[in-house]
Parts: structure tokens; C-alpha cells; sequence
């Protein structure tokens, strides 16, 4: 009994906070779709949807996927992959914008 | 700013995760799957480096591209992965607490979601053939529908798989003990969704 009550309270938490990350990541969408809008210089907008992707990249590997808590060489495999791929994103459109406007 | 124990999540929590003194380590579904996961990762991998290699051959092509594409539904897309990938975590969170019925409920609302993304895909499919747009317009847009049409294909498949385990979890195949392959169809589903969240960008937003 004392052992279910202590797992309702504890998915509650989790719960919780599952439903702020969602939220979080709805509104990352937002901002970076705002941002792609924004006429802002390409290289400025670039730079800031990779940090947008990277956050969210981190939220749902960590909190969705599990992976906080997880073995460290399946973290590592799973966020060094993501982080690998936005940079190779962010560095080769921002090099192509860079050399455009030379 | 209220501690971890307080029931409700802070700021700080949010953003650097709860604070746990003593946790064990858990990785979850089981190391076939994650070795299925790494696969599918490094064939995306592969698309995402011939989608840049042609955007340095045909850079005019990749610019002029992103425009002419129907951006609302690769917007509406992106909600509905994320939110599919919500609701695929709060039935693992579910089946923790033993709360079956909860947790077939979650899982048909991820199918619900896989359902929505392909009726988007149709219809911007639809929409990019009513302006003459198909794989043979130009390079930007034969890598656009392969990368598409392969990702669409792995919401097809995860869609199916998702539909299992609610089949699964209704039987009462899983329970609080033992629900790893519940947890290794998830796992398979946020990998859908993140390798979305680099195409969304990619494809639409940057220029």
C-alpha cells in the first residue's frame, strides 16, 4: 500500500515535469520557426536555431528518451551523435551563408 | 527556489535536471535495441551528409528551395512528433506505476499522433504536386523527398510497433517489474523525433 503510494507521488513528479519539458519544446519550436521568419542576417539566425535544436536535442534525451540515469557509453553515444550533427548542420550552412554574402 | 522534494519541479530543475542524491543507473529497452537505434542514427547520419555535400554542389538550388516548401506543415509535423513523443513517455511513466489501463491509453494516443504526421506528409505531398514540385524539379528537391520519404517510413514502422505494445500492454503483457519492451519501442520513437528536430531546421528553416 505505503509502496504505491510512493509510486503514484514519485510519477506525479515525473509527470510534472514531462509536462514542462513539452511545453518547453513547443515553445523552442515557436522561437526558432520566429527566428527563421525574422529577417534577422543569416549567419545570426543559423547560430541561433542550432542552440534552439541542441536544447531541445538535450531535453528529449535526457528526460523523454530516459537517458539521464542511463549507462554513461549509451548517453554519451546518443548526445555526442546529436551534438556532432547540429554542429556539422550549424558549421556547413553558416560557411555556405558566409562565403554567399563575400 | 524550492527543493526537489517540494513535489513540484523548479526552474533550476528544469533546466539542469532533479536533484538526486543516491540513483541507479538505467538504461532503457535492452541492448538489441539501442544497437537497432545506433543503426538507424548513422543511416540518418549518411542523409544528412549527402544533403550538405549537394548543398555545397548546387547552393543556388539549396537556397531558392526551402521557400517554395509548405513550411506550416513541417511546422505541424514537428508538434505532433513532439507531442507523440510526450505521450510515448508518459506511458513509460505509466507502466512504472502500474497503471495499465493508463498506459494502453498514452500509447494509442502516440498511434493517434504517427496517424496525424502521415496525413500531413499526404497532404504536403499533395500540396508540393499541385505546384509542379516533385524529386526530378531539382537536386534540392530529390534529396528533400528522400530524406522525407525515409523518415516518413520510419513513422510508418514505429507507428506499428507503438500499436504492439498497446496491444501488449492491454493483454497485460507488461507490468511495474517488467516492461522492457515497452520501454525499447519509446526509445525507438524518440529517436523518430529527434532525428526530426534536425530535418525540421535543416530542411525548412535554414537557408
Amino acid at each position: 500500500m505505503r509502496q504505491t503510494q510512493q509510486n503514484q507521488e514519485a510519477g506525479s513528479k515525473k509527470g510534472d515535469r514531462t509536462r514542462l519539458i513539452w511545453l518547453g519544446l513547443i515553445s523552442l519550436t515557436l522561437l526558432s520557426g520566429a527566428v527563421g521568419e525574422s529577417g534577422r542576417p543569416p549567419l545570426v539566425a543559423t547560430f541561433l536555431v542550432c542552440l534552439v535544436v541542441l536544447l531541445k536535442g538535450r531535453w528529449i534525451i535526457q528526460d523523454f528518451m530516459g537517458l539521464r540515469y542511463a549507462a554513461p557509453l549509451t548517453r554519451r553515444i546518443v548526445t555526442g551523435y546529436f551534438f556532432a550533427m547540429t554542429s556539422l548542420i550549424g558549421i556547413s550552412v553558416g560557411y555556405l551563408q558566409f562565403t554567399a554574402t563575400q | 527556489m524550492r527543493t526537489s522534494d517540494g513535489g513540484r519541479v523548479t526552474t533550476h530543475e528544469l533546466f539542469s535536471g532533479p536533484v538526486v542524491v543516491q540513483r541507479k543507473s538505467h538504461t532503457p529497452g535492452s541492448i538489441a535495441v539501442w544497437i537497432f537505434i545506433y543503426a538507424e542514427l548513422t543511416e540518418f547520419a549518411f542523409f544528412f551528409l549527402a544533403f550538405l555535400i549537394a548543398k555545397f554542389y548546387f547552393p543556388a538550388e539549396f537556397r531558392d528551395g526551402p521557400p517554395q516548401l509548405n513550411t506550416l506543415a513541417g511546422f505541424l509535423n514537428t508538434l505532433v512528433l513532439l507531442t507523440s513523443s510526450f505521450c510515448v513517455a508518459r506511458a513509460v511513466q505509466a507502466i512504472k506505476r502500474g497503471a495499465q489501463h493508463q498506459t494502453v491509453i498514452w500509447l494509442l494516443c502516440t498511434v493517434g499522433a504517427g496517424v496525424t504526421y502521415c496525413l500531413i506528409k499526404a497532404w504536403e505531398y499533395q500540396w508540393n504536386e499541385a505546384r509542379g514540385i516533385t524529386a526530378r524539379t531539382n537536386y534540392f528537391f530529390a534529396t528533400y523527398y528522400y530524406l522525407m520519404f525515409n523518415h516518413f517510413l520510419h513513422v510508418v514502422i514505429g507507428s506499428f510497433t507503438i500499436l504492439g505494445t498497446a496491444v501488449l500492454a492491454a493483454l497485460g503483457h507488461y507490468t511495474v517489474d517488467s516492461h522492457e519492451g515497452l520501454e525499447g519501442a519509446a526509445s525507438y520513437w524518440h529517436m523518430i523525433d529527434l532525428v526530426w528536430i534536425l530535418i525540421f531546421p535543416l530542411i525548412y528553416v535554414l537557408r
